[in-house]
């Protein structure tokens, strides 16, 4: 009775061992993956850290310390006017800080709509923003402090040399709107309800011109109040016009439409972005000195969120806050010139399974012997094998030169290597 | 179809949307020209422009310009309709606008209308009718 039970046991561990020892290494290699990331890791820093370079969104204000909070943006000169009507107490008294930002262009009669939006032919006058702004006021404590007080005033300045156009999807969604307006176009006219009335209107209008026994005076009366009727006539028509618009298909379509356009672009871009701050110590005009600078070029290829997508940015900073290339401290920021530049690009395939991204960073002071230009590259790959299981490789060269590398599938690798037999794999 | 209350359609919109008006112009071969910009900035708009009820254009995406309607001459005693549908697009107002101009004639002509629609998405219909007399 105990044999056949002991040899059951023992066929059911020789299988459970065959497949065990089928599966182990499967098993190891994905407990590897699974558990070592952390270890892999270890050395290469991935973060990207081309964002230190990124232009400001309003140059002048991020020099001059104004909260963006703070920032007037008038949309048409005449709410530019009443700010700063406002700002100055009907023009009354000088404010201790304002600050504005405005698109000129944007200002006159003619508006952009949305299919301007679609080209590099208007990016420059689209995009152009100035943004200035002044403070007088003193040092920080004691701001209100007359005796103390100086005169800041900033300017910058935005435009996009290259714009690239909208990318297939967005286009797509943009004709499928048009559709539903010209819908939406054809169900207003109701043409054939109008014309008829039109044509009795105008042989009213016509007749009453050529009308030869009324006197002059009269005659003019007369078609006064033949444009007030008919202004009063239609307003009545255009209300029923109107009425039944938003219940339809096509107006509804359009709203779902326009409440979520996407604006994906795709081509080539680069955009230039500049500022300074000048500072009047002693409060008067003809006494200044460049207090800061800086200027921008940010360029690259977009290509929505799909494929290869790169970028990059020069800097130039005449004494910044902090100085990139000294990251301790050791020379003074007062006068110092700065060159930074950087790059990133992203391979994004496989249904974006597959990344693959680089980055690479170049900082220097101008006219300084004590700091030599340093740079720093990182290069970084995620493949995604299955929901929430990537395999990842990274490697890198920091600015002081040492080179690391990391990963989950580097340790992966070398697990397998060592498991598999003698042969080692670095 | 369903048919919305109009008031409660327009509870919340302001602004006109039709206008007409007449415009002089002199019997000569001088051309008329028409100039339409729908707006704000970064709506859509598509328009069409008829007279005495045959389409100049149709369909005509964005805004307009330097449009020939026709001469004095031709255009005396008829009428111009202009018909435009902005939908809000931009997300930073709900305003919609179009500003409308004639040349050519007597003396050069503009109109301005906005219409704020209500939720972002929405559209607005606009309509334009000018009667051209001569200048008798």
């Amino acid at each position: 009775m105990i044999l056949p039970l002991t040899r059951s046991l023992f066929s059911s561990l020789t299988f459970l061992n065959a497949i065990l020892m089928k599966r182990i290494p499967f098993i190891l290699a994905i407990l590897a993956v699974l558990c070592m990331d952390a270890k892999g890791q270890l050395n290469v820093d991935t973060t990207i850290t081309l964002d230190v370079l990124k232009s400001p969104v309003s140059p002048a204000f991020n020099m001059l310390g104004i909260s963006t909070s703070a920032i007037e943006r008038p949309s048409d000169l005449n709410s530019f006017r009443l700010s700063i009507q406002n700002a100055t107490n009907n023009l009354t008294a000088i404010p201790n800080s304002y600050a504005f930002e405005i698109a000129p262009f944007l200002f006159g009669a003619k508006k952009y709509t949305l299919k301007d939006f679609d080209s590099s032919k208007h990016a420059f006058l689209q995009s152009f923003t100035i943004s200035a702004g002044f403070t007088h006021m003193g040092p920080e404590g004691q701001e209100d402090v007359d005796s103390l007080k100086t005169t800041k005033v900033a300017i910058g300045i935005k435009f996009a040399i290259i714009r690239p156009g909208w990318s297939e999807n967005t286009r797509k969604v943009y004709l499928e709107l048009i559709k539903q307006q010209e819908a939406l176009l054809n169900a207003y006219e109701l043409p054939n309800m109008y014309s008829d009335s039109l044509q009795i209107l105008k042989d009213l209008r016509v007749a009453l011109a050529r009308d030869t026994t009324l006197p002059r005076e009269e005659k003019r009366e007369r078609m006064a109040k033949m444009v007030a009727d008919l202004q009063r006539m239609h307003n009545l028509v255009d209300s029923i016009q109107q009425e039944g618009l938003p219940g339809t298909e096509a107006y509804q379509r359009a709203k779902a439409i326009a409440a979520s356009f996407p604006t994906e672009r795709k081509g080539v871009f680069l955009d230039f972005t500049t500022g300074m701050v000048a500072d009047f110590p002693d409060n008067r005009f003809d006494n200044s000195l460049v207090n800061k600078a800086g200027a921008w070029l940010t360029g690259g290829y977009e290509n929505g969120n799909k494929g290869i997508t790169s970028m990059f940015i020069v800097r130039y900073l005449y004494h910044p806050e902090v100085i990139f290339a000294d990251p301790d401290g050791k020379i003074s920021a007062d006068h110092a010139s700065t060159f930074d530049a950087g790059a990133r690009f992203l391979l994004s395939t496989l249904n974006d399974k597959f990344t693959l991204s680089g980055e690479a960073l170049y900082r220097s002071v101008i006219g300084n012997s004590m700091l030599d230009p340093s740079w720093r590259l990182v290069l970084s790959t995620e493949y995604e094998v299955a929901k929430n299981r990537k395999v990842t490789f990274s490697f890198g060269r920091n600015f002081d030169g040492a080179i690391s590398k990391g990963g989950n599938l580097v340790a992966a690798i070398n697990f397998i290597a060592g498991f598999g037999g003698e042969r080692k794999v670095k | 179809m369903s048919i919305t209350p109009l008031k409660k359609v327009f509870a919340d919109t302001t602004g006109k949307t039709n206008h007409y008006d007449e415009y002089k112009v002199d019997l000569s071969d001088s051309p008329i020209v028409m100039n339409l910009f729908p707006g704000t900035t970064g709506q859509s708009a598509v328009s069409d422009v008829i007279i005495d009820s045959n389409k100049k254009g149709s369909n005509i995406q964005g805004s307009i310009t330097n449009f020939t309607i026709g001469t004095g001459n031709s255009l005396v005693n008829k009428f111009l309709e202009v018909y435009t549908i902005i939908t809000d697009v931009a997300t930073d107002s709900n305003l919609t606008s179009l500003d409308f101009s004639l040349t050519g004639g007597i003396a050069p002509y503009r109109y301005k209308m906005e219409r704020t629609v209500q939720e972002q998405g929405d559209s607005a219909a606009y309509k334009i009718t000018i009667f051209f007399t001569d200048f008798s």
